[in-house]
């Protein structure tokens, strides 16, 4: 049985302790039927712990993390009990912060490049099917056929333009194209302004 | 009591210079608010139709658009006439409200006005709703050069398109 992404990063988040209510009744179902989840959540505990067990802890600090450890390891029902006397040393909290969050790390990066890539392939066919997006810059249809000759994007007109500078548009569901043009009735010569070219209804008046 | 009379008169002297301030500074911040320069906005309503012809038709109140006609998106129309034309004095921050020809309503907006080196910019906001239709302009925000004019269009009408010219100046 092969486990899903969902089920990784459930076991993930079991393994963190990160999980209660309904989540956690079914990692942990999930963990006492599958074999291969039950790996998965040792070994990330494992990582976790041998983070823990790093070097660099006084003594005195130490004292006051064994009780730490002792839950970690019990939690992870480790039966061999630590010989008495033993001081059981635990990293610096920086590294168990960042062993902790390793696993969240990577949840979050796939996500993110999940959402990017669903971004452009949503913009991407809005486009393609005619659809209008949000402040879209596209070529205009325009009434007389003929296709527009250029259809700047907004940060090129802002850039471009010492006249008239577009800082935001807004037109829901409408394509919207801004054309830049030379200095219109302005006192220089080199200000250009720029028109806005907002779709209508077909046949709205 | 030499000595009490001395600090009462130090004491007088103190009030009247923190009186004299308090009411310079507030005459001098009445002045100020009472003067700001007064801005306007040309508002100038084109109507472009594609003639029969292919000649071009210009209004010859519309000054400035003989040389875009040219200029995309203005070249596919070759008839252009001026609707109307009204200036309006423009508050910062207090909306402007103009009823469009075509029933929609453009609303303008005087957000600031900011100096630079190639003198002052004006940041204004412009909005176009219609009763009961789909919002046709939700916000457009530019920064313009005074007097220096931009263009809204696309809205269909009576066969054509309209061409909204907004310029905002002193």
């Amino acid at each position: 049985m092969s486990l899903s992404r969902q089920d990784m990063l459930e076991l993930m988040a079991l393994a963190d302790g990160e999980l209660d209510g309904e989540a956690k009744d079914r990692a942990e179902s999930l963990v006492a039927r599958s074999p291969e989840a039950r790996q998965v959540v040792l070994a990330m505990r494992a990582s976790v712990v041998r983070t823990w067990l790093g070097e660099g802890l006084t003594e005195e600090r130490a004292r006051g993390a064994d009780g730490i450890a002792d839950a970690v390891m019990g939690r992870l029902g480790v039966t061999e009990a630590a010989p008495a006397g033993v001081v059981r040393r635990i990293g610096p909290a920086p590294s168990v912060r960042a062993a902790r969050l390793g696993p969240r790390a990577a949840a979050a990066g796939v996500f993110l490049a999940m959402a990017a890539a669903a971004l452009v392939y949503v913009t991407s066919s809005a486009n393609h099917r005619g659809l209008a997006p949000v402040a879209s810059v596209l070529a205009p249809s325009g009434e007389q056929g003929g296709g527009p000759e250029r259809a700047p994007s907004a940060g090129q007109a802002a850039l471009a333009s010492q006249g008239v500078v577009v800082d935001e548009i807004d037109s829901p569901s409408r394509d919207v194209s801004i054309f830049q043009i030379p200095g219109a009735a302005s006192a220089s010569a080199n200000a250009s302004s720029v028109v806005v070219w907002i779709e209508d209804d077909q046949g709205a008046r | 009591m030499r000595r009490r009379s001395f600090l009462r008169a130090g004491a007088r002297s103190v009030v009247w210079v923190v009186t004299a301030a308090a009411l310079g500074g507030v005459v001098g911040g009445r002045d100020a608010a009472a003067d700001p320069a007064p801005n306007h906005v040309e508002i100038s309503v084109i109507h472009a139709l594609r003639g029969d012809s292919g000649a071009v038709s210009m209004d010859p109140q519309l000054r400035s658009l003989p040389q875009l006609t040219r200029e995309q998106p203005f070249v596919r129309y070759s008839v252009f006439k001026l609707l109307d034309r009204r200036k309006f004095p423009l508050e910062r921050g207090k909306p402007l409200a103009y009823g469009i020809v075509d029933g929609r309503t453009l609303q303008v907006t005087l957000l600031d006005v900011t100096s630079s080196n190639a003198g002052p910019r004006y940041h204004v906001r412009a909005e176009i709703a219609g009763a009961g239709k789909r919002e046709f302009l939700k916000l457009l925000e530019v920064t313009a050069a005074p007097n220096e004019p931009f263009f809204v269009g696309g809205q269909s009408y009576a066969g054509g398109t309209l061409f909204l010219e907004l310029a905002v100046g002193p």
